[in-house]
């Protein structure tokens, strides 16, 4: 028979067990992401079409990309943290006046940075 | 705000400062130079000059590669350059131009400037005309895709050179290229992988790698400017793109991801491969040595 006592320190125990594995196997912990805000610029229709587009979706689909393979990672202050893009697109029709409608509307919107096919 | 386009350098970009652009290849007179020092490693007949020349669309980004510079760089390397025939961006036939480059000039290596359906049609004329073997037929770099053979037909692209740069080719290998594969896999199931594609990736990844720098400099996306990303775009050195491109050396204030280009020809199964390493052109646009 094992007493109660015993019982509590072993039911003790084998919590710090489970709780040091948790805490040595888990990955590092990262604080919440952040996003970036990005604006892209593309050329999904116009005279040039055929040539923009595959440029265009090459450009939108890397960025895809790392969101969906969760965002991220940098270093700051001997800290990890991970980030994620806030992807804005619009088509500018190979024409300047619609690219700089798009810019400005990507601006606006708090833009970081701009990729243009 | 930064801002990363796969467009070429131009005069222009040098007018504001600071300079918050970032271009994905060195302009077209760079490139140009790039291509005069494969004609002249082509050309065998030590009798007489080859004669170069280039039939583009009519815009300001076309009239930018008929630079003085080019000019001279190719008299430099014992090629005669014929001054540059433009066509409308909306024309249909080009028999009158193409006579004049071949029988008017006899012009042996002509550069086409156009879109993917332009060059098409070009190309197609050519054959029309008989005139495919008369000179040497360099598609440029931004229209190097299967769209052409489809419009134009293997018959008539076979053989065609090619003027490649902004990335490498979908037969280069590397981890690079195997990624781009697989994201195109994943949201682009119908259709075809292309060098365009490629380009764009490789755009996607300097301006990824620059903004990833900057948060490490900065802390959050909040205190990023469009200042510090460029900063850190001129940190990259000797990156690694696993053969998207080649690797990536930054220089300021060299706005140019890319300063290399490669010649290209289309094979009868469609696939479109180096003939040539990696040349680097010169850096000319914004270059505080150069005389431009």
């Amino acid at each position: 028979m094992v007493s109660k006592k015993k019982k509590n320190t072993l039911a003790v125990g084998v919590a710090g067990l489970i709780c040091m594995a948790v805490i040595l196997f888990s990955p590092p912990a990262f604080s919440k992401a952040v996003e970036v805000p990005i604006g892209l610029n593309l050329e999904l229709t116009g005279g040039l079409a055929a040539t923009t587009i595959p440029v265009s979706d090459g450009l939108l689909d890397y960025i895809k990309y790392i969101n969906d393979e969760g965002g991220f990672e940098y270093e700051y202050s001997g800290k990890m943290h991970q980030a994620k893009y806030d992807i804005m697109w619009a088509d500018n029709g190979f024409t300047v006046a619609r690219s700089l409608t798009n810019v400005r509307r990507f601006a606006q919107k708090g833009a970081k940075l701009i990729l243009t096919a | 705000m930064a801002h990363f386009t796969y467009g070429p350098t131009t005069k222009l970009l040098f007018d504001h400062t600071p300079q918050l652009i970032a271009t994905g290849c060195q302009s077209d007179a760079s490139r140009l130079s790039g291509l005069l020092d494969w004609v002249a490693s082509d050309w065998k007949d030590k009798n007489r000059k080859p004669r170069f020349t280039g039939l583009c669309y009519e815009a300001t980004t076309s009239r930018q590669s008929e630079d003085p510079y080019v000019f001279k760089y190719g008299e430099d390397k014992g090629i005669e350059l014929v001054p540059w025939t433009y066509y409308s961006f909306s024309a249909t036939d080009y028999m009158t131009e193409l006579k004049k480059i071949i029988e008017e000039n006899k012009v042996d290596y002509v550069w086409l400037r156009g879109g993917a359906g332009q060059v098409a049609a070009i190309m197609k004329d050519v054959v029309r005309l008989g005139y495919k073997d008369k000179a040497k037929w360099i598609v440029t770099y931004f229209s190097l895709d299967p769209v052409v053979v489809k419009i134009a037909g293997i018959d008539v692209m076979e053989g065609v050179y090619g003027l490649n740069s902004d990335a490498g080719m979908p037969t280069d290998a590397g981890w690079g290229v195997d990624l781009a594969k697989k994201i195109f896999t994943k949201y682009r199931p119908k259709g075809e992988f292309s060098q365009l594609y490629m380009t764009g990736i490789h755009v996607a990844m300097i301006a990824h790698e620059s903004v990833r720098r900057a948060l490490e400099k900065v802390g959050e996306p909040n205190k990023l400017t469009g200042k510090e990303i460029i900063d850190q775009y001129y940190t990259i050195k000797d990156f690694d793109l696993g053969g998207i491109a080649p690797k990536a050396t930054i220089n300021y204030p060299n706005p140019a991801m890319m300063g290399q280009i490669r010649i290209v020809q289309w094979q009868k199964d469609g696939s479109i491969i180096p003939i040539s390493d990696w040349i680097d052109g010169p850096w000319i646009f914004g270059n505080p040595a150069s005389k431009e």
